[in-house]
């Protein structure tokens, strides 16, 4: 699992976003194209690509792409142990 | 999670009643033009079936029986059960269901109660009052379900472009040798504030602050006799426990995925269906939708997308069905069933 990947999976999930545009330092809810859809979207890439789900309130504390990433790989570590 | 079973019961009826007063949520002020698009977008839903002031779920419910009844040629006097499910009764108490047992004309040797349920109400429905009939040997019930609420404040949009009103109303019968249906409940408590609404139960009375409008973070106003939905929360959810619920209904029934003619889901909105279409791996042509036209009418959506998108193929023959119905409580139920010679009339406008 790797955080690039996870950067593009986010820049599919997200209406109009142009593909290779985003960083995983991108502070993604500053993004023009962020709204309340995009959290929806974002919640069911996140169960699509990584078979888990994530409360809206611990998303809410990610500043950046690459805090979503790691809230991931925590919980599919938790998963898994 | 509780799988069940009924064995000497069968569907016999489901018809469908609406408001034909509509709105459009291409005309919702609080969002903006590009905004309401969006929504529309996602949600598939552009048109909400609204009723006026003065008209009650019953009423619809009453319509839709007197309908169906006429179409199985059922006399009232042999109604021996009605299951009332909703969350917009007439009246605090007495229940719904005692109100139209008399007006339906049914006998008074005939049971009535309310369930409270949204959402899972149909499909939770269908194995309350086919329970009943299998323990007891009733003959005939009437399953009513729907919702007429005028909880959905205009003013949050996170509610007031998802919800509008339909009622149905669906006939059972004990039967022997008729084709098992199968069940599949669940319920989590934990998540009741995913969607509710804060006053006018007991835990908190409706006072006068209850109708003071707060703003809300992404814009609009709610005041605690509206609904809260918490979107995010539905999607989480609804993706941690439906696909599973559909995957162990099939297992429990013995069919596969493939070999259900239709999955017929609550009608929450496209986005969210479209989730559970992809993980338990259907394509939409499987998944009928009435999003467009009708919106999400809680309990009334699975019956109501029955009338509105399969009457032709019920009555062109047997279909093997998947109901799933899911939301508020939280809350679910999954059910298939063979439908054989289902009368399903024309939907009613009212």
């Amino acid at each position: 699992m790797e955080v690039t990947q996870f950067v593009r999976h986010f820049e599919n999930a997200i209406e109009g976003i142009e593909p290779g545009s985003l960083t995983p330092d991108t502070q993604y809810h500053r993004l023009t194209q962020w709204d309340s859809l995009g959290l929806l979207c974002l919640l069911a890439m996140i169960d699509c690509e990584y078979d888990i789900q994530i409360p809206g309130m611990e998303l809410k504390q990610c500043a950046t792409l690459r805090d979503i990433f790691d809230l991931v790989a925590l919980k599919l570590h938790r998963e898994a142990a | 999670m509780a799988l069940a079973t009924l064995r000497r019961v069968r569907i016999a009826g489901v018809a469908s009643a609406v408001p034909r007063q509509s709105v459009s949520n291409s005309d919702y002020a609080v969002l903006s033009e590009e905004q309401r698009e969006k929504i529309i977008k996602y949600t598939g839903i552009r048109y909400r079936r609204w009723a006026p002031k003065e008209m009650c779920c019953s009423d619809l419910c009453q319509a839709a029986t007197e309908r169906l009844l006429g179409e199985l040629s059922w006399k009232p006097k042999d109604i021996d059960a009605v299951l009332f499910v909703s969350q917009t009764s007439d009246y605090p108490f007495p229940a719904t269901a005692q109100l139209l047992q008399q007006r339906l004309g049914l006998p008074k040797s005939c049971l009535a109660f309310d369930v409270n349920l949204g959402c899972s109400g149909y499909t939770y429905g269908l194995c309350i009052l086919g329970s009943l009939l299998e323990a007891t040997g009733l003959k005939r019930g009437l399953l009513l379900v729907g919702d007429v609420s005028k909880m959905h404040g205009d003013s949050d949009p996170a509610s007031a472009v998802l919800f509008g009103h339909a009622a149905t109303a669906t006939a059972m019968e004990s039967a022997q040798g008729a084709k098992p249906i199968y069940f599949e409940l669940g319920s989590d408590g934990a998540g009741y504030k995913v969607i509710y609404v804060p006053a006018g139960g007991c835990r908190q009375p409706v006072g006068a602050q209850s109708f003071q409008k707060a703003t809300l973070e992404g814009g609009g106003s709610r005041s605690e006799t509206d609904v809260v939905l918490d979107a995010a929360e539905i999607i989480n959810f609804t993706m941690r426990e439906v696909p599973g619920s559909i995957r162990r209904l099939l297992e429990y029934a013995g069919r596969t995925v493939t070999e259900v003619d239709a999955y017929v889901f609550h009608q929450a909105n496209q986005f969210i269906n479209n989730q559970v279409a992809r993980k338990i791996g259907i394509k939409p042509d499987k998944a009928p939708t009435t999003l467009y036209d009708f919106e999400n009418t809680s309990s009334a959506s699975i019956p109501l997308t029955i009338t509105a998108k399969l009457r032709e193929r019920m009555a062109a023959g047997p279909q093997k069905l998947v109901m799933s119905g899911f939301g508020v409580g939280l809350s679910w139920a999954s059910v298939y069933c063979d439908a054989e010679d289902v009368a399903c009339p024309e939907l009613l406008e009212l």
